[in-house]
């Protein structure tokens, strides 16, 4: 978690109600639901790729076209495509943030 | 980058970096073997320390006398696009309940994580390649490359990383695979949690407090959990019920429906336990350990190897481990003794060492891991704690390591209590007899006097023995090394006691019971978490283990952590002054230096300084 000031959260907060909320609308997605099970009694999800590849290790997030290539290239045809460049944008507004040195207590830091 | 831009003279060093979600480490690799690891914790003193990890990473460096530059690569142990992509699907499911979650954790997203490697290069101050590697194979690799086996099966089970919360996989030489998983927000790890902050402990920390409570209750909840919560396949491959957790759309682990499963609402932290959070422990300890076992015979199955590794946080439940030793599933287990994220540091370091730049794996020694006894910290020189000492008129001995062993045998034959900092300093959660306080086995006083005089921590958490490897099978239903703490078996029926029947639920007459005659690392259950502690990997600790059975005819003595409640352990000789000073420790020992309490001045400290540490 970073420490942020009132303008940081509003662009945070209207980033939000722009891009994700709409998305959040699309009720016919799950959002969630990777893949169901590869048989009736089990719930293992094969792994298209079961090794690492010199190449898999490479990926550039060094200035924001990387970064932007990155997710683009991640999210082509899906319905999150086009805000690797929106959240490139909004990173902007995050260049100098501080690290909070302390985890949270209450729940798994998995955001 | 790859491994034609190496001359093929060049020694090759890997940087390996975990950090900004838990326990920020880094660890440094040279061709293929593991040269130093720490975690950024001990040198902040800030437990569990997220941040990027500068201190550990200089200590590094430090430790393997080079600068950046002379870095083949850098490599950070989690995937920041599959991690983002599993972020941003969890916000949008969430809807407008998942703006909390995204502005805690968007500013660490968009200053950071999203420009991994311009963040790397920066804090480094160099220009060095910057590699990724997935979180799972960072976990599999840390087990499987540092492990004493040509091949091995791999488990690796965790809250969440990228999208797997569970994967299983095969090491064969130089080649880790990975060949199936389980997703996000179906996570054994995330279910021990929900049940952890429930219980009123704290989560990324108090898991093995809750494992330590769960022998003082019945699992009259197991049922209730596979039933409601958890839908688990023969296979060990399992599905959480969503209804009951609020972890992917909100800050909170449970639900108000968890709440009216177990009878109302979660326990206030540093509240009594009650009988309710002892039973609901020993529930979901014994459904966690159905799921690895499951898991295991599934794996072992599947890949048909004889030798299984773990890693990932989950792999620290080390009662599921000595039940998964004891099932013989496997012939041979070997756990990961930084198994959590710090770990994933040595793994990331370690993969891209053999699957990026096509290093051949040095060749396992038999019955010899590649962790060094997990030693791999910093170790201060006797003439930089002579020089400390000395500086600040501090009294002490100075004693050859014969000496030494004597000395401290008899101050733990006489009860005292000892701070002992010899050697390296551990990488990992436990304290392994480089920054440990040692206490006398056979005292029935002390466990309580270690937890509430020394630790400042709550009663029942139990304390784990350090025995003589060859002594082992004397105490312990258990005759193989197990040299990172990380295997609970039972002591043997002849040492135990009977133990009368405690009704109601105030731990206290079950804590302090005397339940055999080493009752200070006797769990309740009649359990022990047991480090084996040979000659080979830390000859000072065997010395002394040996000089307290020559002396007393015990080969076991207490060893938990040098540090209070909420402190990280130790680092520095100041550190150790600092805790030693804070508590009713009798003895301080600093390599050969030996500080006896009572010929110290008053120590000038804040009266309030325990609240400098967040309690755990």
């Amino acid at each position: 978690m970073s420490s942020i000031n009132a303008a940081q959260k509003g662009a945070l907060t209207r980033f939000y109600r722009r891009h994700i909320i709409p998305l959040a609308r699309l009720r016919e997605m799950d959002w969630l639901e990777r893949g169901i099970g590869d048989a009736d009694d089990t719930y293992f999800l094969s792994r298209p790729c079961q090794v690492m590849a010199p190449d898999d290790f490479c990926i550039p997030l060094g200035d924001e076209q990387q970064a932007i290539h990155a997710l683009e290239q991640a999210w082509a045809g899906t319905p999150l495509e086009g805000l690797g460049r929106e959240l490139v944008k909004l990173a902007r507004h995050f260049q100098h943030t501080e690290q909070e040195a302390t985890v949270a207590s209450y729940i798994y830091e998995m955001f | 980058m790859n491994a034609g831009t190496l001359r093929s003279s060049d020694p090759l060093y890997v940087l390996g970096i975990s950090a900004l979600y838990h326990d920020a480490a880094a660890a440094i690799v040279r061709n293929g073997r593991v040269v130093a690891a720490a975690q950024e914790e001990r040198f902040t003193r800030r437990k569990h320390d997220p941040r990027f990890p500068v201190h550990a990473i200089q200590y590094c460096l430090e430790e393997a006398r080079i600068e950046p530059e002379a870095l083949s690569a850098a490599v950070f142990y989690d995937n920041p696009v599959l991690s983002l992509d599993r972020i941003m699907r969890t916000l949008v499911h969430a809807g407008a309940g998942g703006l909390e979650s995204w502005l805690a954790a968007a500013p660490g997203w968009l200053s950071r994580k999203l420009f991994m490697e311009r963040l790397i290069r920066k804090e480094l101050h160099a220009q060095v390649p910057v590699l990724i590697c997935e979180h799972h194979f960072s976990h599999a690799a840390s087990a499987f490359y540092v492990s004493s086996f040509e091949e091995a099966a791999i488990l690796t089970i965790d809250g969440v990383g990228e999208w797997a919360t569970t994967a299983l996989g095969v090491g064969e030489g130089a080649r880790v695979r990975i060949l199936k998983d389980i997703r996000f927000p179906h996570s054994l790890g995330l279910l021990y949690s929900a049940f952890t902050h429930f219980c009123g402990f704290k989560v990324n920390s108090g898991e093995y407090k809750l494992m330590g409570l769960a022998p003082y209750g019945k699992p009259i909840h197991a049922d209730l959990i596979r039933q409601e919560l958890i839908d688990i396949k023969e296979d060990g491959s399992f599905r959480l019920n969503m209804k009951y957790f609020a972890y992917t759309h909100s800050r909170q682990m449970t639900n108000e429906a968890f709440a009216d499963l177990f009878g109302g609402p979660a326990r206030q932290p540093e509240s009594r336990i009650g009988r309710r959070e002892m039973d609901m422990a020993a529930s979901i300890q014994q459904v966690t350990e159905e799921v690895v076992l499951k898991l295991a015979r599934h794996l072992r199955q599947i890949t048909g190897k004889a030798n299984l590794c773990l890693a990932g946080g989950v792999a620290l439940n080390c009662v599921a481990n000595g039940k998964l030793l004891r099932q013989g599933i496997f012939d041979r287990l070997w756990v990961q003794p930084a198994a959590g994220d710090a770990g994933g540091a040595i793994g990331a370091a370690l993969m891209a060492t053999h699957a990026h730049f096509g290093l051949p794996r040095p060749a396992p020694e038999p019955d010899r891991d590649g962790m060094q006894g997990a030693f791999l910290g910093p170790r201060f020189a006797n003439n930089e704690i002579k020089a400390f000492l000395e500086s600040r008129e501090y009294p002490f001995i100075e004693m050859s390591d014969e000496q030494r062993a004597r000395f401290v045998a008899h101050a733990l034959n006489q009860g005292k209590i000892v701070g002992y900092m010899v050697g390296r300093m551990e990488f990992g959660p436990r304290a392994l007899g480089a920054r440990s306080i040692l206490g006398d086995a056979r005292h029935p006083g002390t466990q309580s006097v270690m937890n509430l005089k020394i630790k400042f921590r709550e009663s029942f958490r139990p304390f784990a023995p350090s025995v003589l490897r060859e002594r082992c099978a004397d105490y312990f239903n258990l005759d193989q090394d197990s040299p990172y703490m990380l295997l609970v078996a039972p002591v043997r029926r002849e040492r135990c006691l009977p133990m009368p029947t405690f009704r109601g639920d105030d731990l206290i007459p079950a804590v302090n019971a005397v339940r055999s005659d080493i009752p200070a690392v006797t769990h309740v259950d009649y359990s022990a978490r047991v480090q084996t502690v040979d000659a080979q990997a830390k000859p000072d600790y065997y010395q002394l283990l040996k000089e307290f059975e020559t002396l007393t005819g015990s080969g076991v003595i207490v060893n938990t952590s040098f540090n209070v409640r909420g402190e990280p352990i130790v680092c520095s000789p100041a550190d150790a002054y600092r805790c030693f000073m804070r508590t009713q420790m009798d003895l301080l020992v600093m390599e050969n230096c030996v500080l006896e309490k009572r010929n110290q001045p008053v120590f000038q400290d804040n009266a309030h300084w325990r609240q400098e540490y967040v309690l755990d």
